[in-house]
């Protein structure tokens, strides 16, 4: 009886302690592109032939901060299936210190490298320095080809993951174009840890709800739904139209038209005058497998999903327990509605056509022909028994030359998995051992 | 057993007591570029047709996409607010400028005056409605506006209300915002709006004939149960306070890009939280940056602002603007950049992280939060003079550290 008696006592007390306790915490607790965090997940990360990336990744804090990074490479392998090779990497930070590295080139820890000092005292910047300043540690190359993300978890000087929430990122894709390179740039996804963070090991619970500020789990839980504001797929860019730079009417006759002809904008034969022509229109070239070649006046949505669940100690036999199937809703300016799904395993990249009309743009619900407007918004909720998504959605823009302008957006996000679910579904990020 | 009951009970009051005063404690207090919001500002925008001369070389468009969406299944009312923040040469008062160098100097006392024009418009969005238009040719009619429309399982009609004006002067350098209001303009804590914008140039002929940067709007969120609903938005207390540091990570200003060996340089565009729509009286405060490089060298600056400011980096460590366009060994503060604070002349690496504050004041009817989005523009080696030769440019949201002590206030005409 004696022990009941306490036992109720030292319940309640604790209660509130525990309570109390969270009040000094002020978690936020939500997936943020832009508060310090103690996950960061780049989701898009290319070092191909024709692209590269810049990372980077700074401590907010004022004092000394450490992580663990894990590539996945989600580049196909000989026969063609997904790598899902990890290669994790340590890094570490002094206070305030942001670093950056191309992730085709890595890091390695060089004392010594400086710019050129000039007569004038200043010192002259060339690639060659690039990779001046306090090293962070050693960072490996990712492999030619390599396509797929990465994630950094803040850990305390032993290894063990923590809630600090002190790093921040960005990547900068840059990738040949016409006139040289073109940049597009995201900032990385943070996960907020609370000051549970790390109480399992290496396995990372994202079960901390975005409605309370109470700690309730370790670190805040992957969004219930992304909404991705976009364009309709071979729509042209409004600016790119207007400006006579994409589609325009050629006359049925020319010589019946005296002097310089109008520069008449249009997408198709039908915004020109009777008989006349819309030249250099909206138009998709694929290749055999379906991989977009050209774009030629129009724009296309890429949408790059990983699942917030993640074993890097086991990457591969993981890949299907972790994999989350996605529904689609898609919203025109008139309110029509239409609705696709898919599998994302691990990571995936794809147009927004490629859905349901993978071998013709032209007729998939997401283009404009079938749409019928500029804007379309689509929100993604994952299947209701399955973990959640992250993800950045870039904007492809091409004009009548095929010159292409590439834009990478991070995308809204909705309330938490975790009490969508009422607390029964959790994300995991498990660490490999070291 | 009777004192079991008692303690028991006494355990589950402590509990009950703790939650609720906790409760009362967690409003949630981010300015966010990636939930859903009740006000939305779009830092910059910017307009500059093929004949205009001044924000860019004649035959070049630059043009924004803006992109507004209702994420509800309820219809939403907005007021919002164009702010054309155009500086004007005072002897030549259509002649826009980005500072005197810009003006012409044979005119006695020709000054680069700084102007704020407030332009509004009242629109409604349907359930989950998407709109999009372009600054330079706004929108005459909405989507639904000719004949309703029906959200999908229901047969209810909503109309669009309401057109969104194009912006007033070609070029226009400005901002955006819109508040959600009710059906009767009043201000209410609803969250239901988010948006976009994409800076779009056309320059026919070049290699690069079309470049494009992005960046979400930037939301504060209102706090449910807060808003009294009048004209004087209370950032802080009717709505989620905004940041105490802004932190930026960047490029030194002429640092060489290592994938492909261009020069990049990096603009940052300021504008307060507070704001005052009905006196149109601009907000004059002083922001402070310390900015860090990658050996842990700290230096600091600091610059005054008034209602809108895009600055180039570098010109934060020197105090002087560059011409508009006059770039180049002609410009006299060419030279002077590289010797910014901000320029990897000085610092030697690649990047930076810049934290960013309004200074605090003891007034109380006005606050000093600042909001605000940053741009990248690439140039080739061989444009190595000519800071406006952008062969490719992008855009990102800049990150937020803390809250402010000091409410903002938004007045509403």
């Amino acid at each position: 009886m004696r022990t009941v008696k306490w036992s109720a006592l030292l319940s309640g007390f604790c209660g509130f302690a525990v309570v109390l306790g969270v009040m000094t915490s002020g978690a936020h607790a939500i997936v943020t592109t832009e508060r310090g965090a103690s996950i960061l997940a780049f989701p898009k990360v290319l070092a191909t032939e024709t692209a590269d990336t810049i990372i980077q990744i700074a401590n907010t804090s004022n004092n000394m901060v450490h992580a663990r990074c894990f590539y996945v490479n989600a580049a196909p392998d000989s026969a063609g299936r997904p790598q899902w090779q990890v290669t994790d990497f340590n890094i570490w930070l002094t206070k305030q210190q942001p670093t950056s590295w191309q992730v085709s080139r890595g890091r390695f820890v060089n004392p010594t490298d400086s710019c050129e000092t000039l007569p004038s005292g200043l010192v002259q910047p060339s690639i060659e320095c690039a990779q001046a300043g306090l090293d962070p540690g050693a960072i490996p190359p990712v492999p030619l080809g390599f396509t797929g993300e990465l994630k950094c978890i803040e850990v305390d000087v032993s290894g063990s993951p923590i809630g600090g929430n002190h790093l921040k990122g960005e990547a900068t894709i840059r990738t040949v174009s016409a006139g040289g390179y073109d940049a597009a740039k995201y900032n990385a996804l943070g996960i907020l840890g609370t000051e549970i963070a790390g109480a399992t090991g290496d396995e990372l619970l994202l079960d901390q709800p975005s409605d309370t500020e109470d700690v309730i789990g370790q670190y805040n839980a992957c969004p219930n739904q992304l909404i991705v504001n976009h364009f309709a797929e071979l729509a042209t860019d409004p600016t790119v139209l207007g400006t006579g730079q994409g589609g325009v009417c050629e006359e049925d006759d020319p010589a019946t038209t005296s002097g310089p002809p109008a520069v008449q904008p249009c997408t198709t034969d039908a915004d020109c005058p009777e008989g006349g022509v819309c030249a250099n229109g909206p138009e998709v070239l694929l290749g055999p497998t379906g991989t977009v070649d050209s774009l030629q006046s129009a724009m296309l949505t890429e949408l790059t999903l990983i699942p917030c669940s993640q074993n890097f100690e086991e990457p591969f036999t993981s890949v299907e327990e972790n994999a989350v199937t996605v529904q689609f809703l898609t919203y025109n300016e008139f309110e029509q509605v239409t609705s696709f799904s898919t599998t994302v395993e691990c990571w995936k990249n794809f147009f927004m056509f490629q859905l349901d009309s993978p071998f013709n743009p032209t007729t998939s619900q997401f283009s404009f022909p079938v749409q019928g407007t500029l804007g379309l918004q689509t929100v993604l909720t994952p299947n209701a028994d399955e973990g959640g998504l992250l993800g950045v959605a870039g904007i492809l823009r091409a004009d009548a030359d095929s010159v292409v302008a590439r834009t990478l957006m991070n995308i809204h996000m909705v309330g938490d998995r975790w009490s969508a679910s009422g607390g029964e579904i959790v994300d995991r990020v498990i660490l490999s051992g070291q | 057993m009777r004192t079991v009951m008692r303690k028991t009970v006494l355990a589950g009051i402590l509990t009950v007591l703790g939650t609720v005063f906790l409760g009362t404690g967690a409003a949630s207090a981010d300015v966010t570029s990636d939930r859903a919001a009740a006000i939305l500002v779009w830092p910059k925008l910017i307009y500059s047709s093929a004949e205009d001369t001044y924000l860019s070389p004649a035959g070049v468009t630059i043009d924004t996409t803006i992109q507004l969406t209702n994420t509800s299944d309820q219809e939403v009312f907005l007021r919002c607010f164009y702010v054309n923040a155009n500086s004007h040469c005072s002897n030549e008062p259509d002649r826009v400028c980005g500072s005197v160098e810009d003006c012409n100097l044979e005119f006695p006392n020709n000054l680069c005056v700084p102007g704020w024009i407030e332009i509004d418009f009242e629109i409604n969005l349907t359930p989950h409605q998407p709109v999009v238009w372009n600054l330079g040719d706004g929108r005459a009619s909405l989507p639904c506006s000719d004949a309703p429309c029906a959200p999908a399982g229901t047969s209810t009609l909503y109309s669009n209300v309401g057109n969104i004006p194009p912006a007033n002067e070609d070029p226009f350098m400005g901002q955006l915002k819109c508040i959600q209001v009710g059906p009767n303009n009043e201000p209410i804590d609803r969250n239901d709006i988010k948006g976009e914008a994409t800076i779009v140039t056309t320059r026919p002929g070049e290699d690069q004939s079309v470049d494009a940067r992005g960046y979400n709007a930037v939301g504060i969120q209102a706090i449910e149960g807060a808003n009294d609903g009048d004209n004087t938005l209370r950032i802080g207390e009717e709505y989620n306070s905004c940041p105490g540091v802004l932190i930026m990570d960047h490029f030194f200003d002429d640092a060489v890009e290592p994938i492909s060996g261009d020069f990049v340089k990096t603009h940052l565009t300021i504008v307060p939280c507070s704001e005052n729509f009905e006196l149109q009286a601009p907000i004059e405060t002083n922001i402070q940056l310390l900015v860090f490089n990658e050996f842990e060298q700290r230096f600091s600056s600091s610059q005054p602002l008034t209602c809108f400011k895009e600055y180039e980096l570098c010109a934060l460590g020197t105090g002087r603007d560059r011409p508009l366009n006059a770039p180049g060994f002609d410009d006299p503060n060419f030279r002077s950049c590289q010797r910014s604070v901000f320029s990897a002349f000085v610092n030697g690496t690649l990047t930076g992280q810049t934290r960013i504050r309004g200074t605090s004041s003891e007034q109380e009817d006005v606050g000093f939060g600042l909001l605000g989005v940053a741009e990248e523009f690439y140039r080739r080696a061989d444009d190595f003079d000519d800071v406006t030769a952008t062969s490719s440019s992008t855009a990102f949201n800049i990150h937020h550290f803390g809250v402010r002590d000091q409410l903002d206030f938004i007045r509403l005409p």
